[in-house]
This record gives C-alpha cells, structure tokens and sequence, in this order.
C-alpha cells in the first residue's frame, strides 16, 4: 500500500523542502493492480518515451489505481530514478504526486509561491514543480474541473521541451528525467461545459479504461473487498446487468469501486440483497422506479 | 318653478304626519328633505307623502309599517325613478298593511334589496308569494314576515320561478305546521347556495315528494340534502337529487339513508368515480333498492380494497349473486360475504401490466442488454402474423409481450413474481440465444448429426436442396412431422431456457418453483391421450418437475421414457446451446416417431415413478446406437403406426407462452434484407412462393389467427403482413404515440429544395445516412406569438413569490461573483496578496518593486446574451402526472361545516375546477416568467422563443420576446400565449436562434432549448432510422451552434430522455430533468450556472 512520506522527493540542497504538506507518495508495496489489457505494456512505452498520458473512462474503473500500480512498477526497475540520498524512502517505487483538480485550482497552486516567514519570504514549490524537479509521476485527477490558466501551464511541460517556467521566480525548469504526467478525464460527466480544448488533448496518448470484464471485475472484487468468490461472481454478474442501463435510465452504469463496497457489506455480514441496494441501486439513482428496476435485477441474481 | 297651490298640498300633508305617532313623525323628519330633493318632480313627491298616509291608516298598528316605509324610501329610490314603480311599490305595501301590519313592515324592509336586482313584474310576484303564505293566522302571519325577510337574499341564488315553486311547498307544509314551515324557510338559505340550475329541479321534487309522503321530515331532508350537495361531483349532482327524489316518492326513510349515509360515502372516494358509482347504483336499485343502498354504503371500502378501475369485476359478480339469491347477493354487498371477500382479494391482487410495465422493461434492458420494449400482447396479436393465439407471453427479438393482467395467485407479491418469471423466460431467450442457432454449428454437448441427418433425407427423398428464409426453417425441413418436431423442440428449448435461467439468477429459483409447480396443473392427463401425444405431454412435465416429482408412466414404452429422461438430463447444462437443443430434439423425435399416435389400449399398466429415477436407468442404458443410422428411415413413423389418430399439437405451458423460433429468425432475416447465404440455399430473393410455402410447412403459424374473420385468403393477408414487417421494421406496426400534427406516412417527401419566400428562412437539415446537408431543406416561418391574458403573468409571480426571492437574491449574489477580478492595479479595492508579498520581496531584495499590487472586480465584465426556445409541441399538453391530476379532485377531506366557509372553499375549488391539471407546458411557462424575473435582475439580453411545426415546409417559431426588445406588457401577455401546437423539428429551430444569437454582440451566448421529448416531425425520418435521423441532425444543429461561439444547452423534461439526449449532445452539456415540478426552480439555477 502507498506509503505516506514528507519530503521523499526533496531536493535536498535546499532543506526547507522537507515540509511539505501536500500528500506525495512513494509506492514501496506492490498495489494490487489486475491489468485487463496491453495498458501496462502502452503505458510503460509511453513512459520510456516521455509521453504524456490521458486516462479516459468511468468513475471508479481503476484510473487511479493503474497509476498507482505503475509508478511501483516504475520506479522498481529504474534505481536511477531513485532518490537514494533520502533517508525515509526506502520504498522501491516511484514518487507519484497525485492532484485532485477542482474549480479554484489555480496555476500557483500547482506551481507554488511565496511565503512569508518572519521577516523573510520564502519561495515554496508547488507540487507540480515538485514532481518535475523529482522526476516523478504527476497525476493530475478530472483535469477538465481545474481552471483553464492551468491547463495552459502544462502545455510547455508536455511537448518535446518539457518546460516548467515558474513565472514568479523569473525561471524555467526543465523537467528531471523521469518526470511524467498523467491527466484523467471522463467525458461521460456532463457537469462541463468543459472541455478539454484540443491543443491541451494532442498533446497527450488517451488511454480509454473500461470497466473490467466480468471475470476479471469478479477477481478485482473478490481481491479488495475479501468477500467469497461466489458472491464476487454475482456481484459482476450484476454489474454487467445494470451497466446495461446506461442511457436508458441511467447516466452512469455501477463502478467497480461501488460493487467492492457491496462486497465489503457483504463480508460484514450483510445480506446480499440488502448490501447491493445500499450499494448499487440506492447508490446509483434516486428515481424509485429505476431503484425498483434495479433491484429486481439483485433480487433475482441473490437469493 | 314652484306650483304655489302643490306647496299648500304639501305643507298639509307633512303637517299631518308630524302628528303622527313620534317614531313615525321622527323618522320622517330624518328622510325628508333628502327624500324631497331627490323628487325632481313635485307630483312624486306628493304622491310619495300621501301614500305614507294611506299606509298609516292601513291597519291597527300600521305606524310599523309606515316607519319601514320611510326608512327604505331613499334606498328603493336608487332603483325606482318614475311614478307610478312608485305608486306599485306603495301599493303593495298598502296592501299587505291592511291585512297585516308585521307583514307589509317585512317587506318595507326587505324590498329595496328585492329591488335591487329584480324589476316590477317580479315585485308582484314576490308580494303575492307572501301574501300566499298568510291565511289569517298569526302564525302564518309570522310566516309570511320571514318570507320577506329572508327571501331576498335566497333569490341571489334562486330564480324567481323556482322561488314560487318552494313558496308552494312551504305552503303545503305550513297546512301541516307553521313551525316546521318557518325553519325549512329558515334552514333554505344552506341549501339554495349549493344548487345549481340543473340540481334545483331535483331538489325541488325531492322536497316536494317529502311533503307529499311524509312531510314531518321535510326539515330534515332540507338539511340532509345541504349535507349532501358539496359531497356529490358537480355534473352528479342533478342526478343525485332526481335518485333522492324517486326514492322519496316510495315512502319511507331510505331516501334519507341515501341522501346521508350515501353521500358521505362518495365524499369518502375522489369525484371521478361519482359517476361509474351511480350508474350502478341506478342500475342496482331497479333490482334491489336495499342491495342499492349497501353497496353505495361499502363503495369507500371498495375502492381502498381494489381500486375504482377495478371495482365492476366485484359490482358484476354481486349482481349476479342478487339475480341468484337476493339474500346473499344482500351479503355480498354488504360486504358481509365470504365470497365477496375472496373476489376482492383476488381483484385487488391483481397485477397489471401496465403498472409495472415501465420497471420490467427497465429489468428486461438490463438483463438483455438489448434495447427491448415491453408491450401488451394483445398489440402482437393485432399484427395479423398468425403469432399469438391467446394472452401468451412472447418475444420477437426486440420486443417482450406479456399479458396485459396476473391475478392467478392470492397476492400481489405472488402475482408480480408471476410476471417476473414470464418476463425472465422471455429475456431467457434473448440472454441465452435462442434465435442464433446456426444449422451447421456443433453444439456444447451432442454430436453434430443434423447434417448426415440432412443429406440421408436428401438421398431418400431424392430431392435437391431448396432455399430457405432461415436456420430453422433448414433444421424443421429434416422432419416430415413438423408438428411433432416443433413441439419436443419448444419443450426442450423452453428447458434449457428455464434451466439456464435458474443457474444464472439464483433469486428466481424460488418463484420458478411456485410458477413451475402451478404450470402443471390442469394439464391433460397423459393416459387419456393417443400414445405419441401422451409422451409429449410425459416430456413437458419432466422438463417443469423437479427430479423427486413422480409422472405415470406406460410400462411397455418405459425404455423411452428413460430415454427421453436422460437425453433431457443431459441437455440441462450450464454451457448447453441451442445446436444442443437441437441435437436433442432429433434424439427424442426419432424416440417418439416410433410409437404409435393411437389412444392407449384399457389394460395398459401405468407406473407412477420418479423422474430421477427414469433419469437414472436412460442414462445407464442409453445407447448410442442410433447415431449409426442416420438414415432417413428413423425419421417416418415405423410399423404398427397405421391406425394413428392425426398429432395433435401440445398444450402451450402458460408462463412460457409463445415461443416462435423460425417465425422470429425469418423475420429477422427479412429484415435484414438478406436470405440464408450459404452453399446450400444462394441467396434466394424473397418470392410470395417462399413465403407461401413456409406458411403451409411452419408448425409455429396459426392461420385461423391471422385470418381474424377474413376466411378467403388467410395467406394472404399473411404475406402482406410479413412483407410490411420486413420493410418497415417492427416498430411500424406499434406506433409510438409520437404522431403530433399527424405525422403521416402518406406524404411523400420530395426531394426539391425549398424555394425562397419573404419572411421566411430556409435552413438545410444534415443526413447522417448520407452524410450529407440536404440544402435549404426546411423553411422557418417567423410570427409574434399571439397575446394571452395578462393575468398569467401576475398569478405566477404571486404563486411563486418564495421562489422568485429566493432566485433573485442568488442572481443578485451572483452578478459580483462574475465580475472578474483585476489583478496588478496601481489601485483598487484590496491588496493582492500575491503581489504585495512580490512587493514586499522585492523591495527587501533592494530591487524597484512593481507597485501594481491591488486587484478590483471589474464591473463591466458580464456580457451575456441568451435565447431559451421553448417546445411547444403537443406533447406538452399531457398532464404533468397523473397523481396530480387526482389530488386535484382529491383534496375535500374536509369540507367546512359552515356555510360561509363553504362558499369560499366552494369557490376555489371551482377555479381549480376549471383548470383542472397543470400540462407540461404549463410549467415551461412558469419557468419563462420566473426566469424573466431573475433575468431583469442582472440585466443579460435575452430573448425567449417557441417553436413547432408540420413538416419541413412549416416550421413554426414564435417569438415571445425577441432578443433586444424590452420586457413589457405585451411580453407578459404573450407568455401566457405560449401553447402546445404541433410536432418537434429541432434542427432548424436551433440553427434560426443561433443565426439570431450570431448577429448580436456578447461575450458570452447562450442558447437554452427546454423540450419535452425527442425530436420529431412528419419526414424527419429515414427509412430504417425513424428516430436515429432526428437525433443527428439535431446533433449536428448544436455542433454548428457551438462553432458560432454560442454554448448551446438542453434540458429535457423527458424522463426518458437519457436514451437519446447523449447521442444528441455528445460532449455537449444537457441535463434530463428527473421531476418535472423541478423546473421552475432548476432553471435559473441552470442558467447562473452555464454564464458564469
Ligand atoms: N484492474 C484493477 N485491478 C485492481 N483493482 C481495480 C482494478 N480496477 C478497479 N479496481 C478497484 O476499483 C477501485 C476504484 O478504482 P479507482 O479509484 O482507481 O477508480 P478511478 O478510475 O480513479 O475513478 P475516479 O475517476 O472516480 O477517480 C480501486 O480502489 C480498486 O480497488
Ligand atoms: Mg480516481
């Protein structure tokens, strides 16, 4: 599991790093990560290329998780990206800086600003700055919600240049080695009327995540919420059926993170039925006649 | 000038009444000189003082009288302006005066208001009404005095003909007692408020009989029949009288039982079913008065039990009943009987299919995956394809028919378990595939022998391979009894189905077991059939038993039994296909061919044995002999068949209904315009003949179904029936109740462009078939939408007061939120921190800091134009929802006990009354102002259209305020203009306000389209994508919108509308709106949210 770590990635020459409040992880277990297709393969490549990579899909499909799993899986084979010179990261994996983008985030948030400290000012580094002096992975979660100045910040960083000009302090850095970014995006949400403008989408490989098959989803399941196989299986089964309702009558189909808490009802010794209605049909809608639907699907896959 | 000798006429009479008695002479002094200014006309005057006189001298103690006269004087003045009125209206009084004293003072009194909205010729009358009542008495005396009194303010809701009539009455019951005859006048009041021209009549009868018959309860019927009035459904309320009435006329008290008892109970149930309850209650009472009484006393109870669609099942059986034995047909309706009681709960158990149509076909969906329609079957048995004999569920691939009603089981829950298992079988064809069976495919679990089987027939029959529409119509060939085939095919695939759908969902195992349980019985007894049949019906019941059910079977043909038992046994497995359903079939069929169809001999000896059991030994000595000969011999009857009764088909299993595999595969393939292709069938084109002969062969066509009373040609009809399917798709059949302003067929749509006209504007539509703009393809005609009342406008804002502050105060909020901030300022309303603290670095850092350091919201940043385009389309005329539709009628719990009271509730009841259901449109409306409301408050420029139309030459657009006119008057007029007309072109609706929105200068535009449905309108369609055309051009409408720079948004109020709004918008914003009544408010809400 992630660990949390101040200051893993610190440039140690400058020591007032080392307080960092904003969350970074260096991955040092191996998270578990069942991968459906080639994504690892493309997304390795990608990486060793320095290509910026967009992840499209669903809420709750493993976006976040893939990334995860990937900078363990990063950050183990190339030692050189390790930052041997700091004491608590012993763990293996790659730093891996995740911001959740919201409507105020703004360019200094990512790129950092100054502080007053006593009688001195003092320059802090956002995390974006961060992960590009770290060479880590930067995932940049529903990157349509953040500002559209923010976007703009990005663009040098994700061509050939790999730029991060930090306005304020009149510099321009260039990214360590193995920085990377990686943006999600869902364009199911309808919340926008926002939309990723073409000039920011070229400049990334989309990598387009479906939720899992059944088979695989029943395994995912059955791994995270440590419910039994079987009622793993039907809990697929059932996501398969309701996922269907997609656009007719439901905007989104059921994610895998909502039938691994079904699962972890069920392993805490709630009926199956039960479980799945809090989880899936009350979950999913709140129109009771697709809450009825819905649940006769459960009630006639759980006994 | 002044008559000198009229002046001495005058001074004596007016001495002459100062002499009179000092109240009178006081009052006198009082009116007087107002009196005499009023008299332009001396001679008025004079008379005027010499009828005071008169009256005065009238009778002993007639200076009452007199007071009375003077005191109304200057009010009946307002009314009378010439002499001799005047000299009426005295002499009437006189006359009254010189009989009674009490009397003529009453209706001084009362007169001026009589007057005030009746003539002379009514005065007349109303005095002679009085006068009628008086018969020298002093209590009828007194009587006649309340008349006066009270009459006039009865006649505001009476007319003056119907006063006379009650005036009779009251008369007749004042021969029996004054008293009670002066507390009916005094109790009238109560009840002539309620009535109305029709109900009088009634009323007036039922007093009448009363009186007649047994006139001490006249009071009471006057007050009972107040009571009753406001419980009845106005349109009854004529026809409740005129029951009373007969009732009253037979003499005793059962019309006050009626008029009590039966009223409140149709207060107890809503207004719409007043009628359906009377009507049986009228027809009831001609058989039983007394049955009449308790079934409208148990009505309320009813209705809560079964509901009021329902309640004629219960009403129909009790009639019955009475017909039978009136004592207990009395009991039923009592609701004091058993059987009663069992009706009810079977009828309120009852489960309809259109109250759960909408989640099952949610279910279906999910289960399928497949974009299935749930229908009733009664809509595919008006196809004329010779499908559905019966209520017999089925499916033709994309659609599910059901029966339209379950009430086989005591409960609801059971009942709905019923129609799930139904609904489950059906969706178990589609989710297991039992339409995709491939003739050369190998099954799962059976050897591939239906090709061998193929050419040994060939070889026998020496014939040559023939074309054939589909998989099955290939496989059925292989057997010269098709009937026989076809039922052990249905047995075994409806197995599997079954079979697979109980592993599957592990929650239908249990209501599969009641419905499987029940579907055995009444069943025909296997023993009573000829052999063959009988063997079948063995099959069937295997294949709906568990394994420790027992079945009787015939010792002698036990080896096939087993073996039926075990070929079955294999067949259920979870990975089995249809090929193994298949494979199956041609087992038991050559098992079945064997034994002779003839009625099974007396002494033949039955074993009643287990079916796991049979199961066993078949498996243990099943050989595969028989898949050595393959040969076409097996597939003819063998020896001993001679003497066979012809096959009769087998019963259908109800739960599973119809299953048509060949006629749904043949139907696909028709439509997909293409035959089997194969090296064995090329690609034959469709001929009459093939279809023709598919007819005569198909063991799953019922002719005499599709005949439907057309005996000549059944086939036919047949043809035309199938052809017109594989055109125009299934769906042609079932229309969609799109059709505002006719969307017909019969118009072709030519191919011209549209030609140039003044006033109009020619847009082109986008062909996604053909990827292609169809150039100036539909033609906008532009109007000002015709005014409405102004009131509209004013009711809303007072109804939505709440709403309207609320909105404005967030709208208010959000003009300064939207001002940009300005940053880097030499001055302005705060420090920027960000600056300041650069400042502050940078000056410590001995550099020449920046002093651009505040930040200021910049005031004249908002620049927001919108256009909302409201759907006037037909559809919204539908009642926003059923409910309530309901509540509006449903809200007189308590009626007010007061009259008073009532009369207001009475009044706004009646103006809900006239409305009586909010429409959608109604709510667009309300939205409109609300949001005009809110828009006035930040001062965007927005314009507000409607749009409609018929076909492509007729699209309607009406503006209701256009883009830079001013709010005014006439804009809130218009709203309430606003209509629902006819159908939905959007496309070119959107592309005319865009053009519109294009032409003004904004920073931001916005176009807000609220509709109610998906788009549609005669020939906005292409063959084969009705409904797929209109989404993309709409689609692309918004697409070009956007490229103006112009955010376009919809919000649909279509429940529905997530099937087809994401297609239409793509990545565009929408939002379907998931409750109506949500619109006023999420509006605004939407449009703060889209500019900021
Ligand atoms: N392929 C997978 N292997 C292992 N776990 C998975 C996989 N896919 C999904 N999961 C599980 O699903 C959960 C939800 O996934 P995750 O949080 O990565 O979704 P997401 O796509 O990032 O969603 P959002 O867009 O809402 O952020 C994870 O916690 C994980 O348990
Ligand atoms: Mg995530």
């Amino acid at each position: 599991m992630p660990k949390k770590s101040s200051g893993s990635v610190a440039d140690t020459n400058r020591a007032s790093y080392s307080e960092y409040e904003v969350e970074e992880f260096t991955i040092d277990e191996e998270p578990y990560y069942l991968p459906i297709q080639d994504e690892i393969e493309v997304f390795t490549a990608a990486y060793e290329q320095k290509i910026p990579v967009l992840l499209k899909g669903p809420t709750g499909c493993g976006k976040t998780r893939f990334v995860e799993y990937m900078a363990w899986r990063l950050g183990r084979p190339m030692s050189t990206v390790r930052k041997g010179n700091n004491q608590e990261s012993d763990g293996e994996g790659k730093p891996l800086i995740t911001i959740a983008s919201h409507e105020d985030l703004t360019a200094s948030d990512l790129v950092g600003r100054f502080l007053l400290d006593g009688e001195e000012t003092r320059w802090v580094d956002g995390p974006l700055t961060r992960a590009v002096k770290a060479g880590a992975i930067c995932y940049l979660d529903e990157v349509v919600e953040a500002r559209k100045d923010t976007t703009v910040l990005i663009h040098p960083l994700t061509d050939h240049r790999r730029l991060l000009p930090v306005e304020k302090r009149g510099q321009i850095l260039e990214a360590a080695d193995g920085f990377l970014l990686v943006i999600s995006y869902n364009p199911g949400y309808q919340s926008a009327l926002k939309d990723l403008k073409q000039s920011t989408r070229q400049r990334f490989i989309a990598m387009e995540f479906e939720y899992p098959p059944r088979e695989q989803e029943a395994a995912i399941v059955h791994q995270e919420s440590g419910v039994d196989q079987n009622s793993a299986d039907l809990l697929a089964r059932l996501a398969e059926k309701v996922r269907n309702l997609k656009e007719h009558g439901l905007q989104e189909g059921v994610s895998t993170r909502l039938l691994i808490y079904a699962g972890n009802l069920i392993s805490k010794g709630i009926s199956p039925r039960r479980a799945c209605e809090a989880a899936v049909a009350q979950a999913l809608s709140d129109d009771p006649s697709v809450q009825r639907s819905i649940n006769e699907i459960i009630t006639s896959i759980f006994e | 000038m002044p008559d000198i000798s009229k002046d001495g006429d005058i001074t004596a009479l007016s001495k002459e009444i100062q002499s009179l008695p000092v109240s009178v002479s006081q009052i006198f002094s009082q009116v007087d000189s107002q009196v005499q200014k009023r008299f332009i006309n001396s001679d008025n005057y004079l008379l005027w003082l010499r009828n005071s006189l008169e009256i005065s001298k009238a009778s002993f103690r007639a200076w009452e009288a007199t007071t009375e006269y003077f005191r109304a004087t200057l009010e009946v003045l307002d009314n009378i302006d010439n002499q001799e009125d005047l000299a009426l209206w005295a002499d009437g009084g006189k006359r009254l005066c010189s009989t009674s004293a009490p009397i003529a003072a009453a209706y001084f009194r009362s007169s001026h208001i009589f007057l005030t909205d009746h003539g002379m010729d009514d005065l007349k009358q109303w005095i002679n009404a009085g006068e009628s009542l008086y018969h020298g008495t002093w209590k009828s005396g007194a009587l006649a005095t309340k008349f006066f009194e009270t009459s006039p303010s009865l006649l505001f809701e009476f007319s003056m003909e119907h006063l006379m009539q009650y005036v009779a009455i009251l008369d007749n019951v004042a021969e029996h007692s004054s008293e009670m005859a002066e507390e009916c006048l005094l109790l009238a009041g109560e009840s002539f408020t309620l009535l109305e021209e029709e109900s009088t009549e009634g009323y007036l009868t039922l007093l009448r009989s009363t009186v007649h018959n047994n006139w001490k309860y006249t009071k009471d019927t006057q007050r009972s029949a107040a009571l009753a009035l406001p419980r009845v459904a106005r349109h009854e309320r004529a026809r409740y009288m005129d029951l009373a009435a007969k009732m009253a006329d037979e003499r005793g008290k059962r019309y006050l039982v009626f008029l009590n008892e039966g009223s409140k109970s149709l207060s107890e149930v809503t207004y719409d079913v007043h009628s359906k309850i009377l009507d049986m209650f009228e027809n009831l009472y001609s058989i039983s008065p007394e049955a009449a009484v308790e079934f409208i006393h148990s009505c309320p109870e009813l209705i809560r039990r079964v509901g009021s669609n329902d309640m004629h099942k219960w009403y129909e059986a009790g009639l019955a009943m009475l017909q039978q034995n009136h004592a207990a047909g009395l009991g039923f309706f009592k609701l004091e009987s058993a059987r009663g009681e069992s009706l009810i709960d079977q009828i309120s158990a009852t489960i309809k299919l259109e109250d759960i149509a909408p989640i099952l076909q949610m279910y279906a969906r999910g289960l399928t995956g497949g974009d299935m329609q749930l229908r009733s079957v009664t809509e595919l048995q008006e196809r004329s394809l010779g499908w559905a004999r019966e209520e017999k569920a089925s499916t033709d691939g994309s659609n599910i028919f059901l029966p339209d009603e379950i009430s086989s089981f005591p409960t609801k829950n059971e009942n709905f378990s019923w129609f799930k298992v139904l609904c489950s079988h059906q969706t178990g064809h589609l989710e297991f595939m039992s339409f995709n069976f491939d003739f050369k495919r190998e099954g799962n679990i059976f050897a591939l022998r239906r090709l061998a089987t193929e050419s040994a027939k060939l070889e026998t029959d020496g014939g040559s391979p023939t074309a054939v529409l589909s998989e099955f119509e290939r496989f059925f060939d292989l057997f010269p009894q098709r009937r026989l085939a076809s039922d052990i095919y249905q047995a075994l695939e409806d197995a599997r189905i079954d079979y697979l759908t109980r592993q599957a969902y592990a929650g239908l195992r249990d209501p599969y077991r009641l419905v499987q349980g029940a579907a055995t019985y009444g069943r025909r007894s296997p023993q009573n059939l000829p052999l063959r049949e009988g063997l079948v019906e063995l099959l069937i019941r295997m294949t709906l038993l568990e394994k420790e059910a027992t079945i009787p079977v015939p010792r002698n043909l036990r080896s096939v039994v087993n073996n039926m038992a075990a070929t079955l046994d294999k067949l259920m497995d979870k990975t089995a296909l249809p090929e193994d359903t298949a494979e199956a079939c041609l087992i038991i069929y050559k098992l079945l061919i064997k034994v002779p169809n003839t009625p099974p001999p007396a002494d033949m000896d039955w074993d009643e044995t287990q079916i796991g059991e049979l199961t066993e030994e078949g498996t243990s000595e099943i050989q595969e002999a028989d898949s050595a000969s393959a040969g076409g011999q097996d597939m003819v009857p063998g020896s001993g068949t001679e003497d066979d009764v012809e096959y009769k088909p087998a019963e259908d299993v109800d739960y599973r209904g119809d299953f048509k595999p060949e006629l749904v595969q043949t139907l696909a393939n028709l439509r997909k315009g293409q035959q089997q292709t194969d090296e064995m069938t090329k690609s034959p084109p469709l001929t009459e003949e093939m279809i023709k002969q598919l007819l005569e062969k198909s063991a799953e066509i019922d002719l005499s179904s599709v005949v439907d009373g057309n005996i000549d040609d059944p086939s036919g009809l047949f043809i035309s029936s199938l052809m017109s399917e594989s055109i125009e798709g299934p769906d042609a059949e079932f229309k969609d109740e799109s059709g505002p302003g006719g969307v017909g067929k019969e118009e072709v749509e030519s191919e011209e462009e549209l030609m140039e006209e003044p006033k109009t504007s020619l847009y082109s539509e986008w062909d996604f078939v053909a990827l292609d703009y169809k150039p100036n393809w539909c033609r906008i005609h532009e109007s000002v939408i015709t005014e409405g009342s102004i009131d509209f406008y004013q009711e809303t804002v007072d109804k939505y007061a709440g709403l309207i502050n609320e909105v404005r105060r967030q709208f208010e909020m959000m003009v300064p939120e939207t001002y940009r901030k300005e940053k880097r300022l030499p001055d302005g309303e705060e420090f920027d921190l960000d600056s300041a603290i650069e400042y502050i670095v940078e000056k410590r850092a001995g550099t020449a800091p920046d002093e651009k350091i505040y930040w200021r919201r910049n005031k004249t940043q908002r620049d927001v134009a919108v256009i909302f385009l409201l759907d006037m389309s037909a559809s919204t005329a539908e009642a926003i929802d059923e409910k309530e539709l309901k509540a509006v009628n449903d809200d007189d719990d308590d009626v007010p006990e007061d009259p008073k009271q009532y009369l207001y509730w009475l009044k706004s009841r009646r103006e809900k009354a006239n409305r009586s259901y909010r429409r959608i449109i109604d709510l667009e409306k309300e939205s409109t102002v609300l949001l005009i409301r809110a828009l006035e408050t930040i001062g965007d420029t927005y314009g507000i259209y409607g749009f409609s139309g018929y076909g492509r030459d007729n699209v309607e657009f009406y503006s209701v305020k256009a883009l830079e006119e001013p709010f005014s008057d006439k804009v809130q007029r218009r709203i309430d203009g606003i209509n629902p007309l006819h159908a939905t072109r959007m496309g070119p609706a959107i592309r005319h306000a865009a053009e519109k929105l294009d032409d003004i200068g904004a920073k931001t535009k916005v176009l807000f389209l609220i509709s109610d449905g998906r788009p549609q309108d005669r020939g906005y369609s292409r063959e084969g994508a009705e409904k797929e055309y209109a989404v993309q051009d709409t689609h692309m409408a918004l697409l070009e919108t956007k490229a103006k720079g112009i955010i376009p948004f919809l919000l649909t109020v279509d429940r529905a509308g997530h099937d087809y709004m994401k297609e239409m918008c793509g990545d565009l914003p929408y939002e379907v709106l998931a409750d109506i009544n949500l619109l006023p408010k999420r509006l605004p809400q939407l449009y703060s949210r889209l500019t900021l």
